[in-house]
């Protein structure tokens, strides 16, 4: 093999291993998404408690409700936990959301087992810092 | 008296019976991610269905043969097999898809999880095709499923900001965000649920099945003609809910249990229970239908003896199958892949199977020699050959859409 195709073959390895590197890690605009995963969770698991609170739901249902979310939200930590951050600003955005979800998943725990005033309060301080992280959606 | 009273009752069980678990959650997560702005998709998909079951009932009831016998003979057997294939591949996760809703629902009224229900979910659908009169099922079914109407009440007490929603519907450029291309992913999907392939086919073997003649026409135009868009406008009622209520709060539908939250908002438990149990019917009704119509396309393709209106040991080939399609159903939710996300999936693959389900019965309806005086007329071929287009279009752009957005992501 002559020089000219080894340097072809390089400069290609090169960019392929640059493209995977920056296309793997994420940015902080590709952490938005996700949060707005764990707003739309953690507001839909609020609805639920408020429709408890106000006798508008049945327990099974309202269970299902929590759960389904409480899932949905597991899934989204999962996800953030196996995220590579792009540079300090994403890993902030990804600490943030991890926290905030941590804290809406605590939140619906705490609701499943009876709480569901102080779980409502602590959903919504979660929503909060969550619908900042995915931009105000 | 007896012929209004059953051209209302096939209006009732068309209106009850249009809405499956395709319908529940596309029109769900659509309403809860763009509002309204696709209720144009939803009023195309309504005609084109209304076009194509119409043709579909006419063969059925001046011919006295099902479409999907006569596509086999009109065409031969090579175009007949892509037709079956495409129709039964779609079917079997549709099945899938509705099998699993019926577990959902379930699990809603009683707190269970899906894993449960699964079972108890075929054991039902089986011992009804199996022993249920094919009126008592598609009746009972379609009238309980009328309390999905629970959606447009809901609505209603919502109190909603029509002018929005108006807006919303016929401004839809303003409501798209992000990637366009998941709106028009969302469409297609959209089209995909409201033109199910199933419903044609379970249409025209159920003309069969109850014996329809040419003097059953009228009944025919009525379930297809106000049954299906009345139907159909409970689609637009369960979008609607989830615009008024989760698209404010940024709540993406991602299950079934979302999808009742509007309902409960405005009616409390009395409307939820309406909803669980409209929920239960819709998909068990769907699951009776696209049971029979696994075992209709493989009976009347190959030629086997078919129909509940035999007994099931003169009919042994079409019970079978049956049987085994919702086993292989069963099985595929066995592994514990979401159902939400098999009815996603075949909402759109539904819509990639669309033209090879819908040309052949345009073929048909346009032969004399099968359908004599009744052949379709310039206007309802103009009709047809539009929608054929359109649902070329939405063949085509479905697959690189649901790839290049990640379903919509």
């Amino acid at each position: 093999m002559n020089g000219r195709p080894r340097r072809v073959i390089a400069v290609a390895v090169a960019l392929s291993t640059g493209m995977a590197l920056t296309g793997c890690a994420a940015t902080q605009a590709s952490i938005e998404p996700m949060a707005g995963n764990a707003l739309a969770a953690t507001r839909s698991a609020e609805l639920s408690i408020r429709l408890d609170l106000a006798g508008r739901t049945f327990p099974t249902t309202y269970d299902v409700q929590l759960g389904d979310m409480a899932t949905q939200l597991a899934n989204t930590i999962s996800q953030l936990e196996q995220t590579s951050t792009a540079d300090a600003a994403a890993e902030r955005a990804r600490t943030k959301t991890l926290a905030a979800s941590r804290d809406a998943v605590d939140a619906i725990h705490l609701a499943q087992s009876g709480h569901d005033v102080r779980a409502e309060k602590d959903l919504h301080s979660a929503a909060d810092k969550l619908a900042k992280l995915a931009g105000d959606q | 008296m007896k012929k209004i009273f059953a051209v209302a009752l096939g209006i009732l069980t068309a209106i009850g019976g249009f809405v499956d678990i395709g319908d529940l959650v596309t029109n769900a997560v659509v309403g809860s991610r763009f509002g309204m702005s696709l209720t144009w998709v939803v009023l195309l998909g309504i005609v084109g269905i209304c076009v194509y079951a119409d043709m579909s009932g006419r063969v059925a009831a001046v011919s006295g043969r099902a479409t999907f016998e006569i596509i086999r003979e009109r065409l031969g057997p090579r175009a007949g097999l892509a037709n079956l294939t495409a129709s039964f591949l779609i079917n079997l996760l549709t099945l899938t898809a509705e099998i699993g809703g019926i577990a959902l629902a379930l699990q809603l009224a009683a707190g269970v999880g899906p894993g449960m229900w699964i079972p108890v979910a075929l054991f039902g659908v089986w011992i009804v095709v199996w022993r249920t009169k094919f009126s008592i099922m598609e009746n009972v079914t379609g009238l309980v499923g009328l309390c999905l109407i629970v959606f447009a009440v809901a609505l209603f007490l919502l109190n909603p900001d029509w002018g929005t929603l108006g807006t919303q519907a016929s401004q839809p450029w303003t409501q798209i965000t992000g990637n366009p291309l998941s709106y028009w992913y969302f469409a297609v999907a959209l089209f995909g649920a409201a033109m199910t392939p199933y419903e044609v086919f379970f249409f025209s073997s159920g003309g069969v099945e109850e014996g329809w003649t040419r003097k059953d026409l009228g009944t025919e135009r009525a379930n297809v003609f106000i049954g299906f868009p009345l139907g159909g406008m409970l689609s637009l009622a369960i979008a609607a809910c989830a615009a008024v209520v989760l698209l404010p709060k940024a709540i993406e539908v991602t299950s079934l249990s979302q999808i009742v939250l509007p309902v409960a908002q405005a009616g409390g438990k009395l409307a939820l229970a309406f909803v669980i149990v409209g929920i239960l019917a819709a998909t068990f009704g769907a699951a009776l239908e696209t049971t029979l119509s696994s075992g209709y396309t493989l009976a009347q393709f190959f030629g086997w003896s078919w129909g509940k209106f035999r007994k099931p040991a003169q009919a042994a080939r079409f019970h079978l199958s049956m049987i085994i399609c919702l086993l292989i159903g069963g099985g595929i939710l066995a592994t514990g892949v979401d159902p939400v996300a098999v009815t996603e999936v075949s909402v759109v693959f539904s819509a990639v199977a669309l033209p090879l389900t819908y040309f052949p019965i345009l073929v048909v309806a346009n032969d004399p020699e099968y359908m004599g005086d009744e052949v379709n007329g310039r206007m309802r071929n103009g009709l047809a050959v539009f929608f054929l287009a359109v649902i070329m279009v939405a063949a085509l752009a479905a697959i690189p859409l649901m790839i290049i957005t990640g379903m919509g992501s």
